[in-house]
């Protein structure tokens, strides 16, 4: 079936999926972004959210939480790179909690548009998905 | 000549110290497949990392970012990520590490380096010698992760990013195999991996569609690759000390085994030699009785 591609999620710690899928919804850096098989070449920054991914079967989906990283879009495969992926149901949700708290306290003290700031903003916004994502699970 | 009593302890010793390193060369063992698995799942993201950069910095060029801030001349003061052990007994593991790093500060003097340290050796080392340790941290025993990675490099970002130091470096061992680890110095920043990925991929590049652009994208990569890089030098000597200490370990029961075996040979000899000196006195005896 030509509707199909491989795509990889890596993590620096573990290869998270690498499979055929049909199609892949990404939070884009200007908005959601799905992905079929054929789609032209991009490269584009992902923002902590939820990556649903339509395995080859056209049934079985899988729903992966990052925090944000990058996706390359080639012909033959794509990619993502992100620096956490959890999928739902290995989410812990009291770490999750932690780690909230930890990056609000981040936040608080971090210089106002600096980069500290924008790292912790960013931790902040991956805790929160965690947390509504493994609720809803 | 030491008499057959002081042998027997002598072995005693050599035995318990023998139980003692070959558990520890188990534990090594045990851990090193471990961390060789880590060393090993990391090397597909940090690949993918690479070739990411290489397609970018031909779409981008001339970008401005804090963390290829360029000095001109030579650093004066530079930033030193340590990777030590926080134990000793790993043969020259920790020796060969610090080593290097003596010879890489050496020009600058303590007060012009700045060390984030990983394990307590490298630390208490450069401690005791005036530098300043900013932050230490110890190797974490479960496997690090690439958080506690993160951490650390973030740290030593912020110190280039607000002027502390003028150069980045990291000494950290590489895994070449079990038996093999090898010292490396690396210069992290300012950058340079951009031009060197360019170069490693040459060819014509696919016409990707940026979003939102390469200058805005390569922005964000930058600390990850930086982080990336932290991450690959941190497991990398784990597994490093781990090699270094099974290694070591093992040949410090070998070498146990041996000493055992020469004691044991001794104490035999010295108990015929006093067997042999009874038998002498009773003939002795018995024939001055005739």
């Amino acid at each position: 079936m030509a509707s199909q591609y491989t795509l990889d999620v890596v993590t620096p710690e573990r290869i998270m999926l690498s499979d055929q899928v049909v199609s892949t919804v990404a939070p884009g850096y200007e908005g959601q972004l799905g992905i079929l098989a054929g789609h032209a070449p991009l490269m584009t920054e992902l923002v902590p959210g939820e990556v649903r991914v339509t395995l080859a079967d056209g049934r079985t989906t899988s729903h992966i939480i990052i925090s944000g990283g990058f996706m390359e879009v080639t012909a033959e495969r794509t990619t993502i790179l992100a620096d956490f992926a959890e999928r739902i149901d290995e989410i812990d949700i009291t770490r999750a909690e932690a780690d909230l708290a930890a990056a609000r306290q981040m936040l608080a003290e971090a210089d106002a548009g600096s980069a500290q700031a924008a790292e912790a903003k960013q931790a902040l916004a991956h805790a929160e998905t965690r947390i509504r994502a493994s609720r809803n699970a | 000549m030491a008499t057959p009593r002081q042998i027997r302890a002598r072995i005693r010793t050599a035995k318990n110290i023998q139980q003692i390193t070959k558990a520890m060369k188990m534990v090594a063992a045990a851990r090193l497949r471990r961390a060789q698995e880590a060393v090993g799942a990391a090397r597909p993201y940090a690949e993918k990392m690479r070739e990411v950069m290489a397609s970018l910095s031909s779409g981008s060029d001339g970008v401005q970012h804090p963390l290829l801030r360029k000095i001109e001349g030579e650093p004066k003061k530079i930033g030193l990520i340590l990777i030590t052990a926080d134990r000793g007994l790993a043969g020259a593991y920790n020796s060969s590490v610090i080593k290097r790093a003596v010879e890489l500060v050496r020009p600058y003097g303590p007060e012009h380096v700045k060390i984030v340290s990983v394990g307590k050796k490298g630390a208490v080392f450069f401690k005791r010698r005036g530098f300043s340790v900013v932050s230490e941290n110890p190797v974490p025993q479960t496997g690090i992760s690439f958080l506690d990675a993160q951490t650390l490099s973030r740290t030593a970002r912020r110190l280039f990013e607000d002027g502390e130091i003028d150069a980045l470096y990291v000494i950290y061992t590489q895994f070449v195999s079990a038996m093999t680890q090898r010292p490396q110095t690396v210069q992290i920043l300012p950058l340079q991996a951009l031009e060197s990925a360019a170069d490693a991929k040459p060819g014509p590049k696919a016409d990707y569609i940026f979003e939102p652009n390469p200058e805005q994208i390569l922005s964000s990569l930058l600390p990850r690759y930086v982080d990336t890089q932290v991450f690959q030098s941190v497991i990398e000597s784990v597994a490093s000390e781990h090699g270094a200490r099974m290694t070591s370990m093992s040949a410090a029961t070998d070498n146990a085994g041996k000493m055992i075996s020469g004691l044991t040979l001794t104490l035999n000899r010295a108990r015929q030699a006093a067997i042999t000196k009874e038998i002498a006195e009773i003939v002795g005896g018995a024939e001055a009785l005739k």
